[in-house]
């Protein structure tokens, strides 16, 4: 199993335990809907590595998911597990196969709108409050 | 612009590495293309991603690349010991890169495991990189 993780890291002047539950809400649905953003561009990722001829659907897209953790400030997405344990020779290669990455990217290609979502969302749910 | 800054930094990457005489002392060498035959341990200089850091007042890029590090030998202990010497060359190494300044340059994260051939010990280890181009 290979992941690539999410995490709201409050500044030191913003602490979580402060956080009603709007904000919390708020925050945790940001996160969710970022790491299902990133899940679905791996998914994007994959379906573009793989032959055209091969039959859909592909195991390694499938296994493919997004796991909030029970803090609902964190979470991950992850690939492989007994669906696809091939996982991680796909996202860094082997000694005879080139590296073909398809998480990394996909947190990097999301991860601005993330930190923007995230913050319009604490913004809206502060109600202006800073 | 992008190709340039990300270019320039994989070759200042490379410089750092093979002046360090500890790793290639170690190594068979720093690979980009691994020619056939190579002898293990070797180390590649693998995928990058680069996004734009530009700001209205200056040109820059934020990097993402990937070193592996190869080896044969039994147990994690030399894959370790190499991803030891890549990571203490290029955490906060201040890099000289062409027409850039180096902002940033540091260690993310590194990952061992037995190759698909059960055979090779696989070292992968991130660093992420600020360049910002010199006007």
């Amino acid at each position: 199993m290979i992941a690539v993780s999410v995490s709201f890291v409050p500044l030191a002047e913003l602490r979580v335990m402060d956080f009603d539950r709007r904000v919390a809400v708020a925050l945790s649905d940001a996160i969710s809907r970022g790491l299902d953003e990133i899940a679905a561009t791996a998914r994007v990722n994959v379906a573009g590595l793989r032959d055209p001829g091969r039959p859909s659907p592909s195991p390694l897209a499938e296994s493919i998911q997004s796991v909030m953790n029970a803090d609902g400030l964190s979470g991950a997405v992850q690939a492989g597990g007994s669906q696809a344990p091939y996982a991680v020779f796909v996202e860094f290669g082997t000694v005879r196969s080139p590296a073909q990455p398809f998480l990394a990217p996909a947190l990097a290609a999301n991860a601005e709108r993330i930190r923007a979502d995230v913050a319009t969302a604490l913004n809206s749910a502060l109600g202006g409050r800073s | 612009m992008s190709g340039e800054a990300s270019w320039a930094l994989q070759k200042s990457v490379f410089e750092a590495l093979t002046a360090n005489g500890d790793l290639m002392a170690s190594i068979s060498g720093v690979y980009d293309h691994v020619p056939a035959d190579t002898a293990f341990p070797y180390v590649t200089i693998g995928e990058t991603a680069v996004t734009d850091w530009s700001s209205k007042t200056f040109d820059g890029q934020a990097h993402s690349f990937v070193l592996h590090v190869w080896s044969r030998a039994r147990g994690r202990k030399e894959v370790k010991e190499l991803l030891a010497l890549t990571y203490d060359t290029l955490n906060g190494a201040a890099l000289s890169v062409d027409a850039q300044q180096l902002v940033v340059l540091r260690f993310d994260f590194a990952q061992t495991l037995l190759d698909a051939d059960g055979l090779t010990f696989h070292g992968i280890q991130r660093f992420r990189a600020v360049t910002r181009a010199l006007s």
